[in-house]
């Protein structure tokens, strides 16, 4: 109970960076820093897809509403991780690991598997992200460099936070 | 077992589907007058925070605007001078009533993403209202999409899908301008007919050809002309230094009734 509640206010606390980093920060046009696909990732696996998928969309429009961004555009893009973690989490470890791990980590599925899940999620909401933002207003490759750079440091950012502020005892 | 089975993804898939037709229906509306019905609450809070915490830094930093607003005084005195003793003053004077300025402080500014908002401290309760451009001494801003009774937000110039009809200077060529998406200096102006005379250094103006912004304003300087083969695109490094927002002006067209009535 105690625990839960903890990953609670982590989770807020997170939330709160993250509004604080969309509004006040910035690193440039080619990088979008984004914490939200952390956040649904470690909604446990054991809830059910559809309430995921609900709770990734209401994540990412309060982001939308508070960050002051386009409605929508992280909603749209955190219900596609919440919709696609659960499949992607099966093709990426084993069969002993599939039924057995709640909330994935680097402690529980090693560092490269994290990091491979880390990043497909992480690109599945960036591609979503982005081509809902400027997908016909910006050149292609401007699209991909963007997305790619975006990819790298918001891999390295949330393995940080998740392994030095997740995934502690 | 096979009828739940189904039924559980027929539901599942329904929802995903019904999230994200539900966003891209937010997104494409940009539904910032509908955020402001719905959530009227909670901006009005963030307003005020980000207006007490927009004072804090202005109070912070009152002696470098003291000293703008001295140049700024200065500058305006001269053109006050100038509009004194041209021939052209008379004239001069009958356009500029066909415009309203009304100053604002800029309290949220964001320049970091690929479609940009700024809250004004100015309202419905001053006479704001959707569709009025903002401009300041160094070129234009953006333009008023959503009003509620103490603030206002603004499309900055700086998003995708905004453009602004410019003129080259020299010549009075015209064709629209638009930010590049990298740096906030940095926009293009495009579909110059190809035979038209243009060089790194020449002033781009605002045309007037719309109903929100007053003509010749100063925008930027040409940096670089590209020819693509049908026409002739310009790279024009803006002079507005947009994170450095501090006090804008809303521009109302006093007669943009009219004009709305005639391009129908």
């Amino acid at each position: 109970m105690k625990s839960e509640l903890w990953n609670i206010i982590l989770f807020v606390l997170i939330f709160i960076l993250q509004v604080l980093i969309s509004s006040y920060v910035d690193l440039g046009a080619y990088i979008y820093i984004c914490l939200i696909p952390l956040l649904v990732i470690n909604i446990p696996m054991k809830v059910d897809i559809r309430l995921t998928m609900i709770i990734g969309f209401a994540i990412g429009l309060l982001l939308d509403v508070f960050a002051n961004g386009v409605l929508g555009l992280n909603a749209a893009a955190a219900t596609w991780v919440a919709a696609f973690k659960g499949p992607i989490f099966q093709k990426t470890v084993n069969k002993e690991h599939r039924y057995n791990i709640e909330v994935p980590s680097m402690r529980n599925i090693g560092i490269f598997n994290y990091i491979f899940y880390l990043t497909i999620c992480t690109l599945i909401y960036l591609c979503s992200y982005m081509v809902m933002e400027c997908f016909s207003l910006r050149p292609f490759l401007f699209i991909v460099i963007r997305i790619l750079i975006s990819l790298v440091v918001n891999v390295a950012l949330m393995a940080i936070v998740s392994n030095s502020i997740l995934d502690r005892d | 077992m096979r009828r739940t089975e189904l039924f559980y993804i027929i539901s599942t898939v329904l929802i995903f589907v019904a999230l994200e037709v539900f966003s891209i229906i937010l997104a494409s509306n940009n539904s910032i007058v509908q955020r402001y019905r719905v959530m009227g609450g909670v901006r009005n809070a963030q307003a005020s925070m980000w207006n007490t915490s927009r004072k804090v830094q202005y109070f912070i930093n009152y002696k470098v605007e003291n000293e703008k607003l001295a140049k700024e005084n200065i500058a305006l005195r001269q053109e006050l001078d100038r509009y004194r003793t041209a021939e052209a003053a008379v004239d001069s004077v009958r356009k500029s009533a066909d415009y309203t300025y009304i100053l604002a402080r800029v309290v949220k500014n964001s320049t970091n993403r690929q479609h940009n908002f700024i809250i004004l401290n100015r309202g419905r309760a001053d006479g704001i209202e959707t569709g009025m451009g903002v401009i300041t001494d160094n070129g234009v801003v953006g333009v008023v999409n959503a009003v509620q009774d103490n603030y206002s937000q603004v499309i900055s110039f700086l998003s995708a899908d905004q453009r602004v009809s410019a003129k080259i200077a020299t010549n009075g060529t015209f064709g629209p301008l638009s930010w590049k998406g990298r740096s906030v200096r940095q926009a293009r102006m495009s579909e110059i007919p190809e035979h038209t005379e243009v060089n790194p250094g020449d002033t781009i103006l605002t045309s007037g050809f719309s109903a929100i912004y007053p003509p010749d304003i100063p925008l930027g300087t040409v940096t670089k002309v590209f020819d693509n083969g049908v026409s002739i695109d310009i790279n024009v490094e803006l002079f507005q230094n947009f994170g450095a927002l501090q006090h804008v002006y809303v521009v109302a067209n006093n007669n943009a009734a009219q004009i709305k009535e005639l391009e129908k």
